[in-house]
């Protein structure tokens, strides 16, 4: 029996049914979304037999504010793609900088963290690392180096918006952040760390940049401009409305779906095969997982974590914030950061601090940023690995685990210097 | 049925055959355990200590060695008849994975057993008389289930620390 819960109910079992979906989940053993619809229901059945909560207040938990805009933003970038838009853009911009290595390395890398704002990571990803694999097939360079740098800049991109990765979203709705307001928190921060990554990506890979091109024969870039252009107007109308929506004090939610609406209806795309396209997978997990992370509260479950971090913060939001941010990052070197963000967030609620925004933002960054540090742990390493692998491109996994560990590192330590300077926590 | 399968089938017709033969051997061996030892009772070796100077109690030993002998190949053949239970179960949980991955999963299945198992034990309250039962089948249906589970584990984590022994030796020797 775990001793800070008083007398009411035994959270060992709903500990044991977090413990489950995490297992679940890492081993691969189902999809993301049934581990956590397998957990949830146990959670559930174990409340409601312990009459700790009803089913309707199960229910309850389902943050349906959070999936609003999750998929609202899905569709529109379902859309986006299906136009054309993102490939046309980085077409572009590899062949304007296709000559000049340390320009390549450098515009990949921003290509692809830019990309992972609005597309999700594995996503952008494959459009990347595609281009790029097609390039060194024309010009017979080596692509490892601009892959994993395609990785490692997709991981970080997507920290400093609130639609930028599902984790996000989730800290960002709970923290009540609006669209400008999370940006104008996170985003100096991503920029900033685009610099220093590609800074030391470019040090430890500049004797493998050599490019020797021949005359290339580059694929022809297929999309019609119509379409393209279609597709940017419907970005910009989604950013202007969750700006709009920072603004006028509505949700951001709303204004994506509103985005969602517009592009469905303007696009002329199949709704229905849009709808099939989206990561259901993410969807139905975050619903499930926003249950259990309730059920774990109304037990007090996680008052242990809560409490731990309160007493080694000894009142002081400082040290609170670092706390957070790399526990979190360490975290999420072993466990899909969308756990991590929301296993956190009942913690952060539950801390006696007035203002939590440097909280809020050191758990943004922290599950964002732990990602990369081993191969288990980031999905977009191995399809990396994979990718480079089926084109006949052998590369050790570990070699990238010998960059991920010391950038996640430098990551942190970088952000932890940032949260102290932005909210004048010295 | 497919290859897999008729191959399955085979392997447990031997196995189960091989079981009942060892079986035999031992529960023969054990009965004459108890049957001739008596025979040699009041023979003694000079200058040892009992009970290794009897020669019944070392002809019973000897005797009782061999059934035990038997007996544990018999257990270890029917344990090597579930395995091909197991390999059509992991390729129906998705194809053959990593040692560590195996491990994993069979834990977060026993766990998920276990659990599945404590959420449904409150639901039986409502069959009145028959709840007891119900509880009872719940218990030994999970048991069974973290039985064969907890062998799987069990069996992957050997065979993966016997594979690095012998890669370790093969090293060693060269």
């Amino acid at each position: 029996m775990l001793s800070w819960l008083g007398e009411k109910v035994d959270p060992t079992k709903y500990l044991l049914g977090y413990a489950l979906v995490v297992l679940l989940a890492v081993s691969e053993a189902f999809p993301m979304s049934l581990s956590a619809l397998i957990g949830a229901a146990l959670l559930v059945a174990f409340g409601v037999s312990d009459g700790a909560i009803s089913f309707d207040k199960a229910l309850s938990f389902v943050d349906l504010e959070l999936l609003a805009l999750l998929i609202g933003v899905m569709v529109v970038v379902e859309v986006v793609d299906r136009c054309g838009t993102f490939r046309y853009l980085a077409l572009k911009v590899v062949r304007k900088a296709l000559r000049r290595p340390a320009l390549l390395l450098i515009a990949t890398g921003l290509m692809s963290a830019l990309t992972s704002l609005l597309l999700s990571d594995e996503a952008a990803l494959l459009l990347i690392v595609a281009i790029l694999l097609s390039l060194g097939k024309a010009g017979g360079f080596d692509p490892i180096p601009l892959a994993v740098t395609s990785a490692i800049m997709v991981n970080l991109g997507g920290t400093g918006t609130l639609i930028g990765s599902v984790p996000n979203m989730a800290v960002g709705i709970k923290a009540g952040f609006s669209f400008p307001e999370f940006a104008s928190y996170l985003l100096p921060c991503e920029f900033a760390l685009y610099g220093v990554t590609l800074a030391l990506l470019f040090l430890y890979y500049r004797g493998k940049l050599r490019l020797g091109f021949k005359e290339l024969e580059l694929e022809e870039i297929e999309v019609s401009r119509v379409d393209v252009a279609k597709g940017a107007f419907l970005l910009f109308l989604m950013l202007s409305l969750l700006v709009a929506a920072g603004i006028a004090e509505f949700p951001a939610s709303a204004a994506a779906l509103a985005s969602a609406i517009a592009a469905l209806a303007l696009s002329g795309f199949d709704t229905l095969e849009v709808f099939q396209r989206l990561d259901w997978d993410t969807v139905f997990f975050t619903a499930a997982f926003t249950v259990i992370i309730g059920v774990l509260e109304s037990v007090e479950a996680l008052k242990g974590l809560a409490l731990w971090l309160q007493g080694a913060a000894g009142g002081s939001i400082a040290l609170a914030s670092f706390l957070v941010l790399f526990v979190s990052g360490a975290a999420s070197l072993l466990l899909p950061n969308l756990i991590v963000a929301l296993s956190f967030i009942p913690v952060i609620e539950d801390l006696p601090f007035a203002d939590k925004r440097p909280l809020w933002s050191s758990l943004v960054l922290g599950s964002n940023l732990g990602g990369v540090g081993l191969p288990v742990s980031s999905f977009v390493i191995v399809m990396t690995i994979g990718a480079l692998r089926r084109e006949g491109y052998e590369i050790d996994p570990w070699s990238i685990t010998r960059i991920g560990i010391p950038l996640t590192a430098a990551w942190l330590a970088f952000s932890a210097i940032y949260l102290l300077i932005r909210f004048g926590l010295l | 049925m497919t290859s897999e399968g008729a191959s399955a089938v085979k392997v447990v017709k031997e196995r189960a055959a091989a079981v009942a033969a060892y079986l035999v051997v031992a529960l023969g061996f054990y009965m004459l355990s108890l049957v001739l030892p008596p025979f040699m009772s009041g023979l003694r070796m000079p200058g040892l200590p009992d009970p290794v100077a009897r020669f019944d109690w070392l002809f019973w030993a000897f005797l009782f060695l061999l059934a035990f002998v038997f007996t544990a190949t018999a257990i270890y053949d029917a344990l090597r008849m579930l395995d091909p239970l197991f390999n059509v179960l992991s390729s129906k949980f998705g194809s053959a994975v990593r040692p560590g991955k195996r491990i994993a999963r069979d834990i977060a299945y026993a766990l998920f057993v276990a659990l599945t198992a404590i959420a449904l034990a409150p639901f039986t309250e409502p069959l009145g008389q028959a709840a007891p039962i119900a509880r009872a089948l719940i218990g030994v249906g999970t048991l069974l289930i973290l039985l064969f589970l907890l062998y799987d584990a069990a069996k992957t984590i050997y065979a993966y620390v016997r594979d690095k022994i012998e890669e370790a030796v093969a090293k060693l020797v060269r």
